[in-house]
């Protein structure tokens, strides 16, 4: 039964749509899923890069303090499948990034979404779900 | 009763595609006879990119079947002891080569999360992975094995038996693991890998392991690769550039890279 289950999996893997997948590196390795974190800042760098694209943005914490977050996308490849492109951000965009600490308790995050100022929100290509 | 009789309709259904696949199809071929298979591919399921093994989903990590077909089961033939290692690198992917920019290795390279493009010229079939810039440059004209040699990917040499491309491979350097989920190999594997085209847009990829330094009994996988839509094209991964985790993660092997 269980093989049959497979079976079919496989089928609809086959013809259906692809699975999504990790990318370059686990998820688990670096990141928390208990520990979600909602980003809204300015942008001051972005690194359209691979095998990881990152963001570089000051948040304002609610007591006034300026906080630099790093935070992780998947590949340039992978973004640009998705639709982003090497201006997609630009240094002082405000964005609201939907996101996963890192289990070290440095201010990084991996991206699920990302809101970009017109309003389009772009899947983040993550390591926790996509690579190509 | 009627599950029985959905079960038998399903099994009738599944032998009908096998069926059309493998009798009805015939491969475009290349001035020197052989199938073509030019194009840019990748596994139809990225599952046995996390784990080759039937799995639970998890976070991070969708559920999905083994791609191992023998030995029936679906379970790794590892040797005693050598479970508890993979299910350690499992609690440790830190350690996971692809993460630290090396290559994947035969036979993970062939189900990665990005695209393959194979080239064919009538005396090499050319692999290009996307990721890490992996390239397989497989003689097919005879030639003998490299000698002492020693490497990620190894040293393939490929032949023909009828339309199905046979390709074994030596020196691998036995560091490669087999997925995200820390199964991995050792030193001495030994791959032979099969591929024919089952239809138009499908590719079905075999690999057998030989491994007895971990693996008691050799091994099957199988992962079909579709064709990807005309407008993919392989892109540059150039992995040490980005690459901003390792200060984030447990060190590998006592160090901290």
């Amino acid at each position: 039964m269980k093989r049959i289950v497979g079976l079919l999996l496989q089928i609809l893997c086959l013809f259906g749509s692809v699975l999504p997948a990790s990318a370059h590196h686990s998820f688990v390795a670096e990141f928390d899923d208990k520990k979600p974190v909602k980003l809204e800042g300015t942008v001051v760098r972005f690194e359209f890069m691979n095998p990881h694209s990152w963001i570089y943005l000051d948040v304002k914490n609610p007591d006034g303090a300026v906080v630099r977050w790093a935070v992780e996308t998947g590949s340039t490849n992978a973004l640009f499948r998705r639709g982003w492109r090497k201006d997609s951000l630009r240094a002082g965009d405000h964005i609201t990034v939907d996101a996963f600490r890192a289990k070290d308790g440095s201010n990084t995050a991996n991206a699920s979404t990302v809101k970009l100022p017109d309003g389009r929100q772009l899947s983040g290509a993550s390591s926790r779900e996509g690579g190509q | 009763m009627k599950a029985d009789n959905s079960m038998k309709l399903a099994m009738l259904l599944l032998l009908s595609i096998g069926a059309a696949t493998q009798s009805d199809f015939t491969p475009p071929r290349l001035a020197d006879g052989h199938p073509n298979f030019g194009g840019i591919w990748m596994a139809a399921s990225l599952s046995a990119a996390f784990n080759v093994e039937e799995h639970g989903a998890s976070y991070g990590t969708p559920a999905g079947p083994s791609v191992i077909v023998d030995p029936p089961g679906g379970k790794l033939p590892y040797l005693p002891g050598m479970r508890e290692r993979a299910a350690d690198n499992d609690q440790h992917r830190e350690r996971d080569p692809v993460g630290q920019c090396h290559m994947h290795g035969v036979p993970r390279v062939m189900f990665p999360p990005f695209p393959l493009e194979i080239l064919q010229d009538g005396n090499y079939v050319l692999i290009l992975a996307e990721t890490e810039h992996g390239v397989r440059i497989i003689p097919t004209d005879g030639r003998p094995f490299l000698k002492d040699y020693s490497a990620w990917n190894g040293d393939s040499r490929g032949h023909w038996d009828g339309d199905t491309l046979v390709v074994e491979v030596r020196g691998l350097n036995g560091r490669g693991w087999l997925d995200q989920a820390g199964n991995f190999m050792g030193a001495g594997a030994h791959v032979v890998e099969q591929f024919r085209l089952t239809g138009k847009d499908t590719l079905d990829y075999q690999a057998t392991v030989e491994n007895p330094a971990i693996f008691s009994r050799p091994f099957t996988l199988r992962v079909p690769l579709r064709r990807r839509p005309a407008d993919v094209e392989l892109l540059e991964y150039g992995c040490i550039e980005g690459e901003r985790d390792a200060a984030h993660l447990p060190p590998v092997n006592g160090e901290k890279k």
